[in-house]
């Protein structure tokens, strides 16, 4: 060892005491830094300090040992050029701690913010589904409510009776309206067997007004005795004219008759005739439509059932949703645990920083001497507060790996 | 008249749904963002459940408990933790504090409803 101090030669003991001050920090610092914050920063700073070290003692060991004041210079220039690299790796250290302090707390910031719009979302959703599910329910139960709305099952069997029964009497008429026809043709016929007869009675009459005339010949051919029987000829031949008269009035009013059954006739075929498929076309037409709106309604209720389901499945999904959301306050609680780590860092590189000022600063071998001896307490001091600082963030509060609902403990 | 629920937890979007998920189920709802937030707002008004987080800053969520249980107003109402802590040992410190019950987050809404449904009603 060639280290100089005002013109005594360093001891080995001495060196050997910045080396074992040296290691006792690095590894306190390597304890310090748990997995999680062992970022590439970090490790970075760490393996410079080592360095920085290795190549300050080689630098002690190797140096020349010409006059005792010029390898006090050369030395002490030594020793400010090593703590000045070890101050300049600490600020560093401290400064990149104080960018990943700066970007844990825009990272929280970011998620909080993220997270708290996409739980409102999530809410707004929900609302609705409930919404729609009420609608669908309402639905639902418009159409059981007997007393709002008729059962329309009810109604259409109603209105399909109705009209079957509206068919059915139509068909009736029309089958009373053949036997109406088949009755005034038998009229017809009687009415030309009664004029048959009216024909014999005028031929009675025709014959009676012959007879009479005769008659009447033959009482003028008896002169005053046949007077008498002239009379009754004339009887005779007067009731044979009242009988045709008569005769010819029943036929004329015959005639008549005969003329309104022919209308009747006609207005009975015409009802009779009167087309059946229209009615029956309708009664199939208003079945049909019955069905598919019976089909159509119970496709609705099986919609709106559908409906409360798919509500429900959403309902389901939005809750696993807030079960998955909850993560940020996790990643929040885990980020805010990092800060802490971060502080305690920072803390352990100032320290390094004071150490390599004193250890730069000493300007004499008792100064030295007492400035190690610090660095010793220091040392002492820092691992101690390292070791409580540890503490402080040994309990991490998240424990979770996963996001599977956590458990329920009622005491 | 709806039961008043007072939901204590200082992350934001844990309250948000805490919230929504007690609202729905009909619950009046009474947020605070810390213990000490939760401690006052429990003393200037009548809660029927109390549902806190642990850790949290100004005052954490055992300490906002004993500090209700030493109020004779809620020597009894139901307080029930939300946390994220899951060990026996926080456990342990939590009934001896004077919960009644201990619920791990993430919470599932619907057991959580029906947690709550057990201990209020």
């Amino acid at each position: 060892m060639a280290l100089q101090v005002d013109g005594a030669p360093m001891s080995p003991g001495k060196t050997g005491l910045i080396g074992i001050g040296w290691s006792l920090l690095v590894l306190a610092v390597l304890v310090a830094v748990e997995p999680a914050a062992r970022s590439g920063a970090v490790i970075f700073a760490l393996i410079v300090l080592v360095v920085g070290w290795l190549i300050a003692t080689s630098f002690f060991s190797s140096a020349p040992t010409p006059s005792s004041v010029q390898a006090d210079s050369s030395d002490r220039l030594v020793i400010e050029h090593s703590s000045d690299a070890i101050v300049r790796i600490s600020d560093e250290f401290s400064v990149q701690i104080r960018e990943m302090r700066g970007e844990v707390t825009r990272a929280q910031s970011i998620f909080s913010d993220a997270i708290g719009s996409l739980i409102g979302s999530f809410n707004h959703m929900n609302e609705q589904i409930h919404r729609q599910q009420q609608l669908g329910m309402q639905v639902v139960a418009g159409a059981a409510d007997n007393s709002a709305s008729p059962d329309f099952h009810q109604f259409a069997s109603k209105t399909s009776e109705t009209l079957r029964q509206f068919v059915d009497s139509v068909i009736e008429n029309s089958r009373v309206a053949m036997t109406l026809v088949e009755m005034t043709d038998r009229m017809t016929n009687q009415m030309r067997d009664v004029r048959g007869m009216l024909g014999e009675i005028e031929g009675i009459a025709k014959q009676t007004n012959l007879l009479a005339l005769n008659a009447a010949i033959e009482a003028a051919r008896a002169g005053e005795a046949g007077r008498g029987f002239a009379v009754v000829a004339d009887e005779v031949r007067d009731l044979s004219g009242r009988t045709n008269h008569f005769s010819h009035q029943i036929r004329g009013s015959l005639g008549s008759i005969q003329t309104t059954i022919e209308e009747t006739e006609q207005a009975i075929n015409k009802m009779a005739a009167q087309d059946m498929t229209f009615a029956l076309t309708s009664k199939s037409d208003v079945e049909k439509a019955m069905v598919d709106i019976e089909g159509m309604n119970e496709r609705t209720g099986q919609a709106v059932l559908e409906l409360n389901q798919i509500a429900d499945e959403v309902e389901g999904a939005v809750n696993q949703a807030i079960v998955s959301l909850q993560f940020q306050d996790m990643v929040t609680q885990l980020l805010g645990h990092v800060s802490r780590r971060l502080d305690l860092l920072e803390e352990v590189a100032g320290d390094e920083s004071k150490m390599a000022n004193t250890l730069r600063d000493c300007r004499d071998p008792a100064a030295t001497l007492r400035a190690l001896e610090d660095i010793r307490q220091h040392i002492e001091q820092v691992s101690e507060k390292l070791a409580a600082l540890k503490q402080g963030v040994q309990h991490n509060p998240v424990a979770q790996t996963g996001f599977a609902s956590g458990d329920v403990e009622l005491f | 008249m709806a039961k008043t629920i007072l939901a204590v937890d200082d992350s934001a979007s844990i309250r948000q749904m805490v919230s929504f998920t007690l609202k729905s189920a009909g619950y009046d709802v009474v947020e605070a963002v810390d213990g000490q937030d939760g401690l006052d707002k429990a003393k200037s008004r009548s809660v029927n459940l109390v549902l806190t987080d642990q850790n949290m800053p100004r005052m954490d969520g055992l300490t906002l408990i004993k500090n209700l249980r030493a109020t004779p107003q809620y020597a009894s109402t139901p307080i029930l933790m939300l946390t994220t802590e899951s060990s026996d040992a926080m456990k342990a410190q939590g009934r001896a504090a004077g919960a009644t019950g201990w619920l791990v987050k993430p919470f599932d809404p619907q057991k959580l409803i029906e947690v709550v449904r057990k201990v209020i009603g």
